[in-house]
């Protein structure tokens, strides 16, 4: 269709440039034309809707009518200029063949209809373009506001907050009788502990840091540090038989965040668990070195009964430290090596101080330790502390399922883990972080699903690390969980995001879950080295001479021949120099005759890798055993 | 006589291609042509007939295009594309048929003529 016909009524000429050149210009077309109708590459030179109709030269009622149903179109300036023009042409068709204008404004019909029927027609006739154009935005719109939708139901969402773990624990405690509780005697103590004593100028710093506790015995009794530690041992007496009273308590009474505590600074039965401080049992672990310092100077003094009962006492704490948390139980852990250390020191020390008796009963509190065999940490609180935190960041429909909550995002944005990336981000980024967020709770884990992944996971974990070292088949059984997750995730077409509120919760804990499960591993190991020592002085005792090989001491000093938890055989055992000297053979799985590193030419680190993950060749730990009795120590000289 | 709006509906797009078979028309033309050929049956205004014309240009069956006339306006001429020759011969043929189930039925007389013009299909 073309529109460079003109109406010109003789006694209007349209406003145009004098020559006909001029009228052709391109800059003249332009000038004259609506920007919108440019946009859409229309060019109407000069003309509009009252132009036309005044060229056609149309009674009043008529032209009136044009101009009314024009207008009523709405259609672009181009359309309507075309649209009047034609029905211009018709009125003036109809005068001419002598109708009156009333009759034709009659015969035209509803203005109105006539003006919609109109506007729906022509824009059929627009092009391709527009209708692309039109339905994008349209599609475009539809997003938004469905988007609109969603960001309002996430941002008005709230979590359900229908149960208070801490509040349920502290419930337990608060119902067993005062007078069973540990902790209120504990406080007293630690009220009544005084500090280590300061260090003289060029005393060895180790002795600050608590090595007084752990090797007290090799200490050089002329010392100064010696009759320090005496003295400070000393000053505590009154604190050390508040510890002992504490210890024979049958229920360690501790309540978190309980406001007499100055050490957890969190108060409230309804602080959320991961913010709940464990500083009781941390002090704990300052207790038992307390003790063991006191049982180092009982062992010096030759004093067996105040020793037996520190060893008892040392024990106590380990089991009233054990928990719901896996701090709780490495705290537990360490108090029970601290014991194992004291008593190993003492077997080789002193040996007849203890009694048969004594040794007997200090050997089956050791094997009845968190109930023998393969100790493991059984996350029970680690599990309150995710469903605690899944009820904090998603909503609760009732049956255990809810969406992800703007509350949930921010606390999870809290905890570490690299699914997140930086944390000190740009207000820019975290702006576009707000907007997303909706898309984000589309994406991510259900509460129901992540409950789900959460389970399978704590059952794989414990499944893979159930046995003894030489039965792992992987090191890091969270990590594998992780990385098979992940991979199904993307299989999925789920982004990494939709995975941290299952994750990035458990991967506070379980990224170390290896580390925990190889102390408790350590633990086991010690305790399964000690009874043997412990059996060997028993049957030294009775036999005059020292059990030629293990064997020998089952079943009257052992139930069974004890295990070496990295290769799945026995302990190794023999005499030298005398002595006996019982041992593991470390991660490299190799006999290397009982060859313990020396701690003090860099063995600590080689020490350590006697338990470090075998992922290495040759093996960490290659060319030593672990020492388990006599325990493995720097001779006095050696330290200064 | 007035045809009723739903039956125009689906007759008034056959008569204007009907009209348009014979040449290019221009608006009043067809008015004119369609009051006066069906006796004032099939007479339809304006606001009827453009919206019709606008509908069979958007799809494709008639074409518009501004000549001269003699009377030194513009007029806006439609003529039939061959899509719209298809369509008009398709639906005379539905026409024809419904004409001969209406006279089967004693609906219609047997004389009755469905052609615009006295062209049958």
């Amino acid at each position: 269709m073309t529109d460079d016909t003109l109406p010109v009524p003789e006694d209007q000429p349209p406003q145009m440039p004098q020559t006909t050149v001029a009228w052709r210009t391109l800059l003249w077309r332009i000038s004259t034309t609506s920007i919108s109708d440019l946009g859409r590459g229309k060019s109407k030179h000069g003309r509009n809707v009252d132009s036309v109709i005044d060229a056609a030269n149309l009674p009043a009622e008529l032209a009136t009518l044009i101009q009314v149903v024009v207008r009523a179109t709405r259609l672009w300036q181009s359309e309507r200029v075309d649209v009047a023009r034609e029905l211009a042409c018709h009125f003036r068709d109809g005068l001419d063949a002598g109708n009156a204008p009333a009759d034709l404004e009659q015969q035209f019909g509803d203005s109105f209809l006539a003006a919609r029927l109109i506007r729906q027609s022509r824009i059929r006739c627009r092009p391709s373009w527009w209708f692309a154009w039109r339905y994008s935005k349209l599609t475009v719109a539809l997003l938004f506001l469905m988007y609109g939708g969603i960001a309002a139901r996430f941002f008005l969402s709230r979590p359900t907050i229908s149960r208070f773990y801490i509040h349920e624990i502290n419930d337990n405690v608060r119902a067993v009788p005062e007078a069973q509780r540990a902790w209120p005697i504990y406080r007293d103590a630690l009220k009544l502990l005084k500090p280590y004593p300061k260090l003289e100028q060029g005393q060895s710093q180790e002795l600050a840091e608590g090595w007084w506790a752990t090797e007290s015995n090799l200490v050089d009794h002329d010392s100064l540090a010696w009759t320090q530690m005496l003295s400070f041992v000393e000053t505590n007496r009154t604190a050390i038989e508040r510890i002992h009273e504490a210890a024979r308590r049958p229920d360690r009474g501790i309540i978190y965040g309980h406001r007499e505590d100055n050490l957890a600074n969190r108060s409230g039965d309804y602080t959320p668990v991961i913010e709940v401080l464990l500083s009781q049992v941390q002090e704990m672990r300052t207790f038992a070195r307390l003790l063991t310092a006191d049982a180092a100077v009982a062992s010096a003094q030759r004093k067996r009964d105040r020793l037996a009962k520190d060893l008892q006492s040392l024990i106590a704490i380990a089991d009233q430290a054990h928990g719901h948390w896996v701090v709780e139980d490495l705290i537990s852990t360490a108090i029970m090596q601290l014991t194992m250390s004291t008593i190993r020191d003492s077997l080789e020390d002193v040996p007849d101080l203890l009694s048969d008796d004594q040794l007997v009963e200090i050997a089956h509190r050791f094997a009845a330790y968190r109930g023998g065999g393969t100790i493991r940490f059984d996350l029970h609180g680690e599990q309150l502390l995710l469903d605690d935190l899944l009820q904090r960041c998603y909503t609760d429909d009732g049956h255990g399922n809810g969406s992800l909550t703007p509350e949930g995002l921010k606390l999870l944005r809290k905890l570490p883990g690299d699914l997140w990336g930086e944390k000190n981000e740009s207000s820019t980024k975290i702006v576009t972080q707000t907007i997303l967020a909706p898309a984000v709770m589309l994406r991510s884990m259900s509460r129901r699903e992540s409950r789900e992944i959460q389970r399978q996971l704590f059952a794989e974990v414990q499944s893979a690390h159930s046995g003894p070292w030489y039965t792992w088949s992987t090191w890091d059984p969270a990590e594998d969980f992780f990385q098979k997750e992940q991979q199904r995730f993307a299989a999925g077409k789920r982004p990494d995001l939709a995975l941290i509120p299952a994750f990035s919760i458990p991967r506070l804990f379980f990224t170390s879950i290896a580390q925990c499960n190889s102390a408790a591993e350590q633990l086991c190991q010690l305790r399964d080295g000690t009874l043997t020592a412990i059996a060997l002085e028993l049957y030294h005792r009775r036999h005059g001479d020292w059990a030629q090989t293990l064997e020998q001491l089952v079943p009257h000093d052992l139930p069974e021949l004890p295990l070496d938890r990295f290769t799945g055989q026995s302990l190794r055992y023999r005499i030298q120099d005398g002595r006996p000297l019982v041992y593991a053979c470390g991660m490299d799985r190799q006999d290397d005759g009982g060859r313990h590193p020396n701690l003090l030419a860099g063995g600590g680190i080689q020490h350590q890798q006697l338990f470090t993950r075998p992922a290495t060749e040759p093996a960490p730990g290659a060319g030593y055993d672990w020492v388990l009795f006599p325990r493995p120590r720097r001779a006095p000289q050696e330290r200064e | 006589m007035r045809v009723d709006r739903e039956l125009m509906r689906g007759a008034g797009p056959v008569a204007v291609l009907k009209l348009l078979e014979s040449g290019e028309k221009y608006g009043y033309e067809l008015v004119e042509q369609l009051e006066q050929r069906s006796k004032g049956v099939l007479a339809m205004g304006q606001s009827t007939l453009y919206p019709m014309l606008y509908n069979m240009e958007s799809q494709g069956l008639v074409k518009a295009e501004w000549r001269e006339s003699d009377l030194v306006r513009g007029r806006k001429y439609y003529h039939l594309t061959s899509k719209g020759k298809k369509r008009l011969a398709a639906d005379l043929q539905q026409w024809a048929a419904l004409v001969q189930a209406f006279g089967s039925l004693g609906i219609l007389s047997s004389d009755a003529n469905p052609t615009l013009g006295g062209a049958t299909p």
